[in-house]
């Protein structure tokens, strides 16, 4: 018998409708387990994606530093396990897997379609992530299928590009705004960018500290 | 009137210059010649809401040093900004017992008293800059000989904050 909980824990969790670590604690602290095999059955589809801090174009080499902003998706059939907090330092002591976003849908198209927007704002700034890569993994045509095996990633995602120069221009803009709208305060002013007119939840709850900070 | 601003960035590696300057509540920029227009709003976490012609995205920026991070639908970039900012994030203290600041910020409180006695790394004043505090510690044993900044104040870098008068090396 192997004890081991699996890393996919979550997909089988959100693919039957159980809680494998309570049932786990549950099964240690002696007491049976709360269902038999044949009421177990798998319903729709669940996906797992391991948001990692690396860089895709750099042969997946850990990206270290500190995570300036983590802003998890939410919504129906979005679960995240995740083990880092904004602030956090990616370091070199760990392997640097930030989060496991998982879903849930009704088909595979739709638990498919649900992970790519989830992905799509899924904010990790501070570090590389291979999230624009997982994207493109999911809507390779391919996967959708489900036609997928160990040679996927060599035979499909070979010729993989980041897509950021079409976004370019969009990226500058909103930068330039952000500047624009910082430096016109002062840089004497403490603060961020844009909070002019409006009062932060930053102003009114009053000062935090960075650790290691002093 | 407002003022047009000119950017020299480098995004991703590539050199871009952006002009922008407000228009009412819409923005009018040049990025590699190319006019853009949009509308541009913050919420209070942070995030950028966008309206261009092609639509509304939103978007999440950090900032380090001279550094910004942008994430917008799954693609990250990297710009940096060559010449506006510090390299430094944090405010740093040249050395000596004369503390002066290295950064723009705010002087959150002055927790010594003029002749006090304070030992090396003893927490003399707090600094904010970028929304982070920095406590600034005395680089010695000594006494505060004078204290040329109050809480609240707002300081420029370079700004003398503290002198410290080094006690005898006797021990």
């Amino acid at each position: 018998m192997n004890t081991r909980l699996q890393v996919e824990h979550p997909v089988t969790e959100l693919a039957t409708g159980t809680d494998l670590v309570r049932t786990q604690i549950r099964v240690a602290e002696g007491r049976p387990l709360p269902w038999t095999q044949a009421e177990i059955s798998i319903r729709g589809h669940a996906i797992e994606c391991r948001i990692y801090a690396e860089d895709p174009e750099q042969d997946f080499r850990p990206s270290l530093g500190e995570l300036l902003v983590v802003s998890e998706p939410s919504g129906p059939g979005i679960r995240v396990d995740s083990g880092v907090r904004q602030g956090d330092e990616v370091t070199m002591f760990y392997d640097p897997l930030i989060a496991k976003l998982c879903v849930h849908g009704d088909t595979r198209a739709a638990a498919i379609d649900r992970a790519v927007a989830a992905l799509k704002s899924y904010a990790v700034l501070g570090v590389k992530t291979n999230i624009e890569y997982l994207i493109a993994i999911l809507q390779q045509p391919k996967f959708a299928q489900g036609d997928f095996h160990t040679g996927f990633i060599a035979e499909h995602m070979d010729r993989w590009r980041s897509g950021r120069d079409a976004d370019a221009d969009l990226a500058l803009a909103v930068t330039a705004v952000a500047e624009y709208t910082h430096l016109r305060r002062g840089s004497a002013t403490s603060g961020d960018e844009g909070t002019e007119e409006m009062p932060t939840p930053w102003d009114t709850l009053g000062h935090f500290r960075i650790k290691g900070m002093g | 009137v407002s003022q047009t601003m000119k950017l020299n960035f480098k995004i991703d590696g590539e050199d871009a210059l952006v002009s922008v300057r407000a228009d009412g509540t819409d923005w009018r920029l040049e990025i590699g010649g190319q006019e853009v227009q949009l509308q541009a709003e913050r919420d209070q976490t942070g995030v950028w809401t966008v309206e261009t012609h092609q639509g509304r995205r939103r978007l999440w920026l950090a900032r380090r040093g001279n550094e910004r991070y942008i994430f917008c639908e799954g693609i990250s970039h990297t710009i940096v900004l060559p010449d506006l900012e510090h390299d430094d994030d944090e405010a740093t203290i040249t050395g000596g017992p004369n503390l002066m600041a290295d950064m723009p910020g705010k002087v959150v409180k002055v927790v010594v008293e003029l002749g006090q006695e304070v030992s090396a790394g003893q927490t003399m004043l707090i600094l904010e800059s970028m929304k982070m505090e920095t406590e600034i510690t005395a680089t010695c044993d000594g006494v505060v000989a004078a204290i040329h900044v109050t809480g609240g104040q707002l300081i420029a870098q370079g700004d003398r904050l503290l002198d410290l008068t080094p006690s005898e090396a006797s021990s």
